[in-house]
This record gives C-alpha cells, sequence and structure tokens, in this order.
C-alpha cells in the first residue's frame, strides 16, 4: 500500500490549483444559489421563483465550469442548503424533486460542456430537457413509493406525472427561456475574463 | 436577511440544548425532521405532539422567539396562500389535509432553525465529516456558507448602485439590466473563487481540507438519540397503527 503510494506521481501545482479552483468555485455557486433566489423573492414574491427558475442560473453556470462529480455536488447542495438556511424550497415534496433534477441537471451540462465540448446553449437546452424528465419521473417515484398517509400531503396535479410536468413547464416558460440565454453568456463572459486575466499574468 | 450574523448568531449561548455534542443533535434532527414528514395526513394529534415537543426544546435552548419566529417567517406566505386556497373549499376533509401538510412544514422548519439555532456552522460541518458524509460535500459546504453573506453584500450593493442610477422603466429593460446585473455578479464571483484557489495553493492546500480530531460523544448524549427514537419510532407506530 505505502509502495503504491509513493509510486503515484506527485501532482503538479497547476493540478492542485485547478483542485482548489473547483472547490472555491462550487462553494461560492452554492452561496450564489442561496442568494440569487432570496433576491427574486425579495423583488418579486413567491410565484416569481417558480416561474423565473433563479436557483437554476447559479447552478448551471457552474457546472459548465466544473467537472461531473463537482457540479453533481453542487446541485445537491444547493437547494438542501437553500432550504435549511432560508425555508425555500420547502422539504416537502420541493426538495427531493428539485434535489434531483439539479443533480441530473448540472451532471450532463457538465458532461457535454466540458467532456464533449458542446456549444454552451445546446448544452443548456439538453439540461433543461433532461430536468424535465426527472420532474415526471420524481413525481411519478413519489406518488408510488410514499406511503398512502404522506402521499395525501402531496399537490393533487402530482397524481398524473405528466400533466404536472406540463404545468410546471408552462408555468416555468420565462425561466426556461431565461436560462438558455444567460448560462451561456455568463459562462463566455467568465472564460472571456479568465481569458484576459491570464494575458495579462503572461 | 443573509447577513454575517445570520449565521451562529446565538450558537454560543449556553443552555442544556447547545451543550449537547454536535453530532447528537444532527442525528435527532434528521429523525425528527423524517418521523414528521412521514406523519399520516389524518392524524394531526401526532403532529400536536411533536409541536408540543419541539416547542420544549425550544424553550430549553432559551433562543429569542422573535429570532426563532423571524427565521419560520419564511413560511408565511405559502401558509397564507393555503389557508385562503382551504377557505374556498370549506370542506372538512380539505381543512384537516391542509393543516396536516401546513403542519408537517411547520413542524420540520422549526426542527431545523433549532438545530441552525443551537450549533455553530462550523460544529455542523465537523459533525457531518464525522458521521461519514463525503469530504468534498463538507468542504463545498464550508465554502458556501462562508461567503453566503459576502455575496449577498455584494449584490446589495450592485442593487443599490443600479437605483442610484436612476430607476429602470418597461419590463424589456427591466429584464435585461436584471440579466447583465446577474451575469456580472456570476462573473465576479468566478474571478473572486480564482483568487481563493491560488490563496488555498499559496497557503499549501494539496487536496483535502485539514479535519480537526474529534473528541468521543459521552454515552450519556447517545441517551438522547436512543430517547429520540424511540419517541419517533413509537409515534411513527400509532400513526400507522391508527
Amino acid at each position: 500500500m505505502e509502495a503504491r503510494r509513493s509510486e503515484r506521481p506527485e501532482p503538479t501545482v497547476a493540478e492542485e490549483f485547478a483542485r482548489a479552483r473547483e472547490l472555491s468555485l462550487g462553494g461560492l455557486f452554492i452561496a450564489l444559489g442561496v442568494v440569487i433566489p432570496v433576491a427574486f423573492h425579495a423583488l418579486g414574491g413567491g410565484k416569481l421563483g417558480s416561474v423565473l427558475l433563479p436557483m437554476y442560473l447559479p447552478v448551471l453556470a457552474c457546472a459548465m465550469l466544473v467537472s461531473a462529480p463537482t457540479a453533481a455536488a453542487v446541485g445537491l447542495l444547493t437547494p438542501v442548503l437553500s432550504s435549511a438556511l432560508t425555508g425555500m424550497p420547502p422539504i416537502m415534496p420541493f426538495l427531493p424533486i428539485m434535489v434531483a433534477e439539479l443533480v441530473v441537471m448540472a451532471t450532463l451540462a457538465s458532461l457535454l460542456h466540458r467532456r464533449l465540448r458542446l456549444h454552451p446553449v445546446l448544452a443548456v437546452v439538453l439540461a433543461l430537457l433532461s430536468g424535465r424528465v426527472v420532474l415526471g419521473l420524481v413525481a411519478a417515484l413519489l406518488m408510488t413509493a410514499l406511503p398512502a398517509g404522506m402521499r395525501e400531503g402531496l399537490p393533487p396535479i402530482m397524481r398524473t406525472p405528466l400533466a404536472y410536468v406540463a404545468a410546471a413547464t408552462v408555468t416555468a416558460l420565462p425561466g426556461l427561456a431565461l436560462q438558455i440565454v444567460a448560462v451561456p453568456a455568463v459562462v463566455a463572459l467568465v472564460e472571456r475574463r479568465r481569458g484576459a486575466a491570464r494575458g495579462r499574468q503572461v | 436577511m443573509l447577513s454575517h450574523d445570520m449565521l451562529d448568531a446565538w450558537a454560543h449561548l449556553g443552555s442544556p440544548v447547545h451543550q449537547l455534542d454536535a453530532r447528537v443533535k444532527l442525528v435527532c434532527a434528521l429523525v425528527l425532521v423524517v418521523a414528521i414528514l412521514a406523519t399520516p395526513v389524518a392524524a394531526n394529534v401526532l403532529q400536536a405532539v411533536y409541536a408540543a415537543v419541539l416547542v420544549a426544546i425550544a424553550a430549553a435552548s432559551r433562543l429569542p422567539a422573535a429570532w426563532v419566529l423571524r427565521r419560520m417567517a419564511i413560511l408565511a406566505p405559502f401558509l397564507v396562500l393555503g389557508t385562503v386556497a382551504v377557505m374556498f373549499l370549506p370542506s372538512a376533509e380539505a381543512i384537516s389535509l391542509w393543516i396536516s401538510v401546513g403542519g408537517k412544514c411547520v413542524l420540520a422548519l422549526l426542527g431545523s432553525v433549532l438545530l441552525a439555532g443551537t450549533t455553530t456552522s462550523a460544529d455542523l460541518l465537523r459533525a457531518a465529516h464525522a458521521l461519514h458524509v463525503p469530504r468534498t460535500l463538507t468542504a463545498l459546504s464550508g465554502f458556501a456558507l462562508a461567503y453566503i453573506a459576502v455575496l449577498a453584500e455584494e449584490a446589495g450593493r450592485m442593487i443599490t448602485a443600479m437605483r442610484s442610477r436612476g430607476g429602470v422603466r418597461g419590463l424589456g429593460r427591466r429584464l435585461r439590466v436584471g440579466v447583465s446585473m446577474l451575469a456580472t455578479l456570476m462573473a465576479r464571483t468566478a474571478e473572486r473563487a480564482d483568487r481563493i484557489a491560488l490563496a488555498m495553493v499559496a497557503r499549501g492546500y494539496r487536496g483535502t481540507m485539514p479535519a480537526l480530531a474529534q473528541e468521543r460523544v459521552p454515552a450519556a448524549q447517545w441517551a438522547v438519540v436512543g430517547g429520540v427514537v424511540a419517541l419517533t419510532g413509537a409515534l411513527t407506530w400509532l400513526g400507522v397503527s391508527a
């Protein structure tokens, strides 16, 4: 074991910096995922959250800049921390739905943009589509897996997962459009600024 | 709302609840929240028992009632909306359903508010690490908790600057301004993350965050966990068998 460990080459400073950056970027964008929805709710009341999906913005933008495992962790922690600190989203039924949705969307966005080098707009569109599929699957899972007593507490529309997905998608159309416009713009802006900073260092 | 004193504001009091080990409190809170959410819809008496338990814990913790209520106020719009909706469907079944759903949300939030109010965020993260939550998750949460207030202040300054330059009229213009503000905030955050990463590497970061060794939890404190598990188990069994 010790011998195998010593065979492993020491990570270079660049590799350590990349790992540290993944961690700091992930942590800070989770913080943004808590701050931005609070600002949206303060400006437009509770309804604005389900229409503009403000928590998706930092999660998807971060996913395009970090590796898939870190993106999945960001997708998992953002709604959990937000729920614990601000009460949004409520623990039942929206927290498990958002966790599943954001983990899948963030992982897919990261894989599509960073591994397969897909254009950010296409990666965001595919990630959002996968999110809608996960929304329906989790709604169906909750309706079948939960005990009868808990199931009765869910919104009645969740009894038909397709209708639930359709209603949620129609409500969130402005938010979905916002993600498609804003996330690639943010990624481009961050990459451009990084390029400029690297140029200054050289 | 998301200011520096939001976290850990009352976590340093000397009440019996504050003195419990963070690992014990974390496990008890998780067990209580899961049990509350698993309460059958019609079993509002069981919810009243859970409410009494949580109120007793809140009283023992000596957290200011105003602070607890302020943290709970986030649920107010949801509760008002639900209550108004139930008033238009005045059947006994709808009212019972609403009491159950609303009650579960309130009690689950109260449980997490009490946990956050009586434990420092650093202790909570250490407890999560000790309970074998992956190190990446605890490290990311640590970063997020440390920077939430900083980023909230930065967002507040950007909004103040926008208002000082004069109000923006028209939905289209407001949306454009809002999106560009969000993009700038996220780009600045990414730059801040780069600077933090440089500082971490300069201070000797080698892939993992250092963790302090933790003392063993006294056996008497595990008895508290046993008590909570026994109570919630008995109540859940009562609810299911009824």
